[in-house]
């Protein structure tokens, strides 16, 4: 369970990932160091064996008589040297020398010269006891280096196989290097805890927000989702999710409430003819009637059941379509037949107004369901007739849209009536809206006709629109024109 | 008793407004809440019955304006069934709420219950000297026997006896009793009163000269 935790696992890995730098970049350094402490032990050492290397030339030189131009040390009387020797120690060990000075025995620097019959010509009193003899490497060869018993050593053999050799003791480099080592070591656990500290701060500020957030989503249930998230920054990623579960929940929150809204709409609706129904056959029962009054009390209880079966039958289709139980399969027809047929069903509505109804639609191919495109239009219609003035007209035609954001196919129901005002427009397709507030009007419309024609026509690709101006009215169905047949005039 | 039934479903309101008549109250009719609170404003009723879902006004908007100046009982009828809307009913002055549908012994009832809250009375009998109003069951007893009135005998009766040791004029009785489609003529009260005096004694209702008719001590 602890390991589950992000908080957790990110501390460990980023300490995990801190110990595994601050050990590389430690060891790099403490290596480095070391290697160019010996590099520079290396140089001085070669630096001081060249005028000892001169020194062994130069006695060999006084020893032959041969003539060469070296000059004599300062501090030698050269008339006084009686052999090589004599000549080294006095020029090297001898008062005065600039080549072996106090200086070299505190930093335990030791020398040492063998002849080429390997008898030493001239050691420093410091000399370790029992250095071994360097191994012959040719005339004048370079310089080699060894490093025997805790001491470097240079040496050179001369090109009359002297050897030279200088050699100083580590103990003071590697004192120098501990101590490196500490201080290096005192510095990366500090860096190390500074690290380690800041890293928590930061997962602890980076995981706090989402545990609020957790908390909070844990307050909301499926009836409350009013309550919104809060991110302390809500430009950063976790801002982001906020923003983005945020409108979640509103659209959750809206779906729940256009639910509840249209519940509440539809109970609304079905008490009305309800409370008819049973206050008129009280009312009836409380005495005895005339049959005149009986016929007229059923006829008016007649009424309201009839509204009530429509407003049934209208929540079931609604129902249906939500749960998108009548996707079938499109059929292609002919939708000016269609429409006719429509008119037919609805001529009696359109006789009793006295509205002519002007059908211009030409043949067209659709591709859908015709039951439900009937009920669109059929909708439409007497809508455009019961909404219409009395003896006016109602037009009927096709258009073509040249928009391509649009289906290409619009059907027009025009009616001559009331303007229906911009803000009436916009709530006109929503469920149980109605443009008169009251029943009276309306007969036994529910609000519940253009809520179904919008649906169906979604369902076809399509779009529904109105357009209502001075005393105009028309409703469109635009409809995508089926690609493979196109349209046979 | 003269109610006003706002409503705009027209079945409804048949149904109601005749259902009423049936029990003796005299009742108009509103289809809108424009014209329902202009006669609230202009008539004295015992009680108003108000839907909400009104074209023009509704019935909160209706209710607000009549209590700027009316205390009318008002009952809301309404289909809209939740807490938060009885609540918002009953706070902006209604006196009583009932949610369709109902049935119509409770609304009965429930108006019965109003005119009584309003006069003051907690029962639905009323005893005047020696004689019993019960309005519930609207007969009239006289030494247990049950003198038989006309319907509008009966209402003048009972309105004078709610309204107990009070005058009351013939104008108010007029407008409490007959709706606005009555055209009575002005001494027709007068005709009823002496009808009554005639079946349960002259003492029974005093004049009060140029002022009108009380009953009481």
């Amino acid at each position: 369970m602890f390991a589950s935790s992000i908080r957790f696992r990110l501390n460990f890995w980023f300490a995990f990932m801190q110990v595994v730098i601050s050990v590389a970049a430690s060891v790099y350094l403490l290596c480095l160091d070391n290697s160019n402490r010996m590099q520079d032990l290396d140089a001085s050492l070669e630096r001081r064996l060249t005028p000892l290397h001169f020194a062994a030339r130069d006695s060999l030189a006084l020893e032959n008589n041969t003539p060469s131009s070296w000059q004599v040390p300062p501090n030698v009387n050269i008339d006084a040297v009686t052999s090589r020797r004599d000549f080294l120690q006095r020029a090297l060990l001898g008062r005065g020398s600039e080549l072996f000075s106090k200086q070299w025995v505190n930093e335990g620097v030791y020398f040492v010269i063998w002849s080429a019959s390997k008898q030493i010509l001239a050691a420093s009193p410091n000399l370790p006891e029992s250095i071994p003899l360097p191994v012959a490497q040719g005339e004048n060869g370079p310089i080699n280096l060894r490093t025997i018993g805790g001491n470097r050593e240079a040496f050179q053999f001369t090109a009359a196989q002297d050897i030279v050799l200088v050699g100083q003791s580590m103990q003071a480099m590697e004192a120098e290097h501990q101590a490196y080592v500490m201080q290096i070591m005192g510095f990366v656990l500090c860096v190390f805890v500074i690290g380690l500290l800041a890293s928590r701060k930061i997962i602890y500020n980076a995981i706090t927000p989402l545990e609020a957030i957790a908390k909070s989503a844990a307050q909301m249930s499926l009836g409350n989702i009013q309550g919104r998230l809060k991110a302390p920054n809500p430009a950063d990623e976790v801002g982001q999710l906020v923003n983005t579960l945020n409108s979640t929940f509103s659209r959750i929150d809206e779906a729940f409430a256009q639910q509840n809204r249209f519940v509440a709409d539809a109970a609304h609706e079905l008490r009305t003819p309800l409370a008819v129904m049973l206050s008129e056959t009280q009312a009836v029962l409380n005495r005895p009637r005339s049959n005149q009054e009986y016929v007229v009390s059923l006829n008016r209880i007649l009424d309201a059941i009839q509204k009530l079966r429509k407003l049934s039958e209208s929540l079931l289709t609604l129902a249906q379509l939500d749960a998108e139980q009548y996707r079938q399969t499109p059929e292609s027809f002919d939708l000016g037949l269609l429409i006719d047929e429509c008119i037919g069903e609805i001529c009696r509505l359109a006789e009793t107004k006295n509205v002519t109804i002007h059908n211009r639609v030409e043949p067209i191919t659709v591709l859908g369901d015709p039951d439900q495109l009937c009920q669109v239009f059929t909708n439409l219609l007497s809508n455009a007739i019961e909404y219409g003035t009395p003896n006016s007209e109602v037009h009927l035609w096709v258009s073509r849209s040249a928009d391509s954001a649009k289906p290409a196919l619009g059907i027009h129901v025009s009616n001559t009536g009331e303007t229906i005002s911009h803000e009436e427009q916009k709530h006109l397709f929503e469920r149980f809206y109605r443009v008169d507030k009251s029943r009276s009007r309306a007969g036994s419309h529910a609000g519940l006709g253009l809520a179904i024609c919008q649906r169906i026509v979604n369902e076809h690709n399509g779009i529904i629109s109105v357009q209502s101006e001075n005393g105009l009215t028309v409703f469109t169905v635009w409809l995508p024109e089926p690609l493979a047949t196109g349209h046979s005039p | 008793m003269r109610l006003l039934l706002i409503e705009d479903e027209p079945n409804l309101s048949h149904t109601l407004s005749r259902a009423l008549r049936e029990e003796s109250y005299v009742v108009d009719t509103a289809e809108d809440g424009e014209s329902g609170l202009y006669h609230a404003m202009n008539w004295d009723y015992d009680v108003i019955i108000l839907d909400i879902m009104l074209p023009k006004l509704n019935g909160w908007q209706v209710l607000e304006a009549l209590r700027q100046t009316k205390q009318t009982p008002v009952l809301m009828l309404t289909a809209l069934n939740n807490t938060a809307n009885r609540v918002k009913g009953l706070d902006t002055g209604a006196d009583d709420y009932l949610i369709k549908p109902f049935d119509l012994s409770e609304l009965f009832a429930r108006i019965r219950a109003l005119i009584r809250r309003v006069h003051g009375q907690a029962r639905e009998v009323i005893e005047l000297n020696g004689v019993t109003v019960n309005t519930l069951a609207r007969k009239v007893f006289q030494d247990q026997c049950e003198v038989e009135l006309t319907a509008r005998e009966y209402g003048i009766l009972e309105y004078l006896a709610r309204r107990y040791s009070h005058t009351v004029s013939r104008a108010e009785l007029f407008e409490h009793l007959f709706d606005e489609h009555d055209d009575a003529y002005s001494n027709v009260i007068d005709v009823h009163v002496s009808a009554i005096r005639k079946k349960l004694g002259q003492q029974m209702i005093k004049t009060r000269r140029g002022l009108g008719y009380f009953v009481g001590e």
